[in-house]
């Protein structure tokens, strides 16, 4: 059986981080900001370059 | 023999109207969750490592950037993602060849606003090719 260690992602080609982001809190204006979540967020890279992509909601209790 | 304090303190039915009263919903006092719209985008650099080279299964990504967001403004932006690239935690998406393969990632990050609050959050997911398979090495 072969067996090979994955090749790792790297910035060669591009490649896509798609997931759910959670607010976990946060200082001073957002100091009371809970985990209601960021979803459908995506960060891409292409070669150097990272681009971000937030959306969703923040919530303050 | 019942004291005279005990006795000044005798329930009534007004009484018991009040204890209720203390244990009745709190109202406009309860607290409430506002949950507010977010977005944001920006772009960025990666700080460290990209992967290349990891042969263990496991590797650490960072990236520095700066975002524009609705409520915040212009923000910075850090975060780390931690990739499992082990052969048991790939996803291939063309079986049974698996060049085109996923990795689950997951992390933190921090938005820092221009006044220096900051709005902390973790991050799950998978890191797929985008146009072109990884490299096979």
């Amino acid at each position: 059986m072969a067996s090979f260690a994955p090749v790792p992602p790297d910035s060669t080609g591009g490649e896509n981080f798609n997931g759910s982001f959670l607010v976990t809190g946060g200082t001073k204006k957002f100091a009371g900001e809970i985990g209601s979540g960021l979803t459908g967020a995506a960060i891409s890279a292409d070669g150097s370059v990272v681009t971000f992509t937030l959306t969703g909601t923040i919530g303050k209790p | 023999m019942e004291s005279p304090a005990l006795a000044s303190h005798a329930l009534s039915p007004s009484d018991i109207g009040a204890i209720v009263f203390r244990v009745a919903p709190c109202g406009d006092a309860c607290p409430r969750v506002t949950l507010k719209s977010f977005s944001a985008i920006g772009s960025g650099m990666p700080t460290g490592n990209d992967c290349s080279g990891s042969t263990d299964g496991q590797c650490s990504v960072t990236f520095s950037g700066t975002v524009k967001g609705s409520q915040i403004g212009k923000a910075n932006v850090n975060g780390t993602l931690s990739v499992n690239h082990s052969d048991t935690a790939r996803i291939c998406l063309d079986s049974p060849d698996c060049n085109d393969q996923c990795f689950p990632a997951s992390g933190t990050g921090v938005i820092t606003t221009k006044n220096d609050g900051t709005i902390t959050f973790g991050q799950d997911g998978l890191i797929c090719p985008r146009t072109t398979r990884f490299d096979r090495r």
